[in-house]
């Protein structure tokens, strides 16, 4: 049985559409965005890696904070950005 | 704000949760801070969406968390869910961050139930998008009751590798592969330890006969060396621990882990007294059997103190939670013994479970020999396998230097995600007495911004000293 997706967020500007309950990193999951940023040092592509809030992997702007998706539960209207991924790699 | 207590209880797993509740039980005003959305921890963890909530699949995890999860909300416990820890000073001073905004709560006792987190060994791609831990994917199973991806590779060691493997046919995916370093004869030996918990061992051999009858290919002694793939995983390279015979496996999602290690960022920062873990690698935090570490006040329960597992981590919580309010008056000694008394007989029964299946995940010392030099070993900052040999051929000698020469450990993660890799790569080059292989703790232990310290205000918040005479 699949999931009733009531909420929205943007991503880059985008809407996705997910569930109640579910992370913002798994969203983005389950809509194969894996790529959510580029390393700061040696600019290689990241996505998220433990889901479990210990390796900062999923570290991305969410409302305008940077935040781990993995910990951070879905509501309407969030604002989430891959900066860097997005832009730079196209 | 400040709130005061008379026993914080950091972590609400199951190690942390117990802990809250004898306290409670024993009449102590108790606090239980966790940064999930609700109590379970790791392996009891709460289902989160519609769709997990409803799956009535037999699961003794999800019914044991259903449990704690209904004490706690019973009890008179002041539970802080979604609150992140970031500091934690003697006395004792903990200071914790939430949507809500900043928070100091004091206590004179203070429980530390912090789990694990998973080690991962390096390889060649491992930061590749697509490549996730291996309790990644029972985070995401128990929370959600769904998995990522198409072709899916599960690799990696210890009683974890099946457990993922069985739940992921359980939702009717098919992995394309399993490969487990363990060798069959590493399985059996193991076996021996659990046949103390027979449920424990009939719970695994029935998740082995699912993956056999399902047909998963599964390749014993190997071990993923290379993830292909720039921006997404494209495929994996696996070799043979023996042969050194490789293989190629497309794949678009990976997940991958070694074993678990205690996330004792906040032990450390209070100084509590460890020691090295011979049998599971890195250190655990000493403490005696009333669950009292070496810092007055200061006890450790569950994994974060050493990993045995979810079911010894609930009866160390209990005897923690009793041995604090015994400590703080609230028990006397005879009520004290006579309630530990059974918690510790059935620990005692639980530990060897604990010790066989660390057997299966321990970390071999020279496990990076064959790790390519341009492998990414710290994933924050980008050091590189060569990059660390060089620091070590330029002197350093222990992991804080390499920190220095490197900036190892340095990025947002602390190095939880590097220490034990670089530990074993310094032990490999420096043999004899080993050194102290552990990074300095140091607050923030996880990346907060200020503004979240600061919260909102408006400009005539802003308190303006008298200006200074002239």
């Amino acid at each position: 049985m699949s999931e009733r997706l009531e909420i929205r967020l943007t991503v880059n500007g985008a809407p996705l559409a997910c569930a109640v309950g579910q992370t913002v990193a798994s969203a983005l999951l389950a809509n194969s965005s894996y790529l959510l940023r580029l390393s700061p040092n040696g600019q290689t592509p990241r996505g998220a890696f433990c889901m479990m809030g210990a390796c900062q992997e999923c570290a991305i702007q969410i409302d305008g904070g940077i935040r781990r998706a993995c910990q951070t539960e879905v509501r309407d209207g969030m604002r989430v950005e891959l900066r860097g991924a997005a832009d730079d790699r196209g | 704000m400040t709130e005061s207590f008379d026993l914080l209880v950091i972590g609400a797993g199951p190690a942390g949760g117990e802990a809250a509740l004898s306290a409670a039980s024993a009449g102590l005003n108790v606090a239980l801070i966790d940064e999930g959305p609700a109590a379970g921890g790791q392996v009891w963890r709460a289902p989160r969406t519609a769709k997990a909530k409803r799956s009535r699949a037999q699961d003794p995890d999800r019914e044991r968390g259903d449990d704690l999860r209904a004490r706690l909300a019973a009890s008179s416990i002041k539970i802080f869910y979604a609150t992140q820890v970031w500091d934690a000073r003697p006395g004792f001073r903990v200071s914790c961050v939430s949507d809500a905004g900043a928070k100091e709560l004091n206590a004179p006792c203070l429980v530390l139930a912090t789990g694990a987190i998973e080690r991962v060994l390096p390889f060649e791609g491992w930061t590749t998008p697509g490549v996730f831990g291996l309790a990644a994917a029972t985070a995401v199973m128990k929370a959600e009751k769904a998995l990522f991806g198409q072709d899916i590779v599960i690799a990696g060691q210890g009683p974890l590798l099946i457990a993922v493997a069985a739940k992921a046919c359980e939702l009717g995916l098919r992995p394309r592969a399993i490969i487990d370093r363990a060798s069959r004869s590493d399985w059996l030996r193991a076996a021996v330890g659990f046949a103390g918990v027979p449920s424990m061992l009939i719970t695994g051999a029935r998740w082995m006969s699912q993956l056999a009858l399902a047909g998963i290919p599964y390749h014993r002694g190997s071990e993923v060396i290379r993830a292909n793939g720039d921006n997404a995983l494209q495929s994996i390279v696996m070799s043979n621990l023996d042969s050194g015979a490789t293989e190629e496996i497309e794949a678009d999602t990976l997940y991958v882990g070694n074993g678990l290690t205690p996330a004792d960022e906040l032990h450390r920062l209070l100084g509590a007294a460890q020691t090295a873990d011979g049998l599971r690698g890195g250190y655990r935090t000493i403490r005696d059997d009333r669950c009292r570490s070496s810092v007055p006040n200061l006890y450790v329960a569950g994994d974060g103190a050493g990993v045995y597992g979810a079911l010894p981590s609930a009866i160390q919580g209990q005897i923690a939670g009793l041995s604090a309010a015994r400590d703080h008056g609230a028990l006397t000694e005879a009520q004290f013994s006579a309630r530990v008394k059974e918690p510790r007989r059935k620990l005692r029964r639980l530990e060897k479970f604990g010790d066989a299946s660390c057997r299966l995940m321990q970390f071999p010392q020279d496990v990076t020999t064959h790790v390519s030099a341009e492998t990414i070993i710290c994933r924050c900052e980008d050091v590189t396998h060569a990059d660390i040999h060089a620091a070590i051929d330029d002197g350093a000698q222990d992991l804080n230097q390499l920190k220095h020469f490197t900036r190892l450990g340095m990025g947002p993660c602390q190095g939880r995600m590097c220490g034990l890799t670089a530990a074993a790569i310094l032990n490999h080059r420096n043999p004899g007495p080993k050194t102290d292989t552990r990074l300095t703790p140091r607050a923030p232990v996880r990346p907060i911004e200020m503004n979240q310290l600061i919260g909102d205000f408006d400009y005539d918040d802003i308190p303006v000293p008298k200006p200074a005479p002239l």
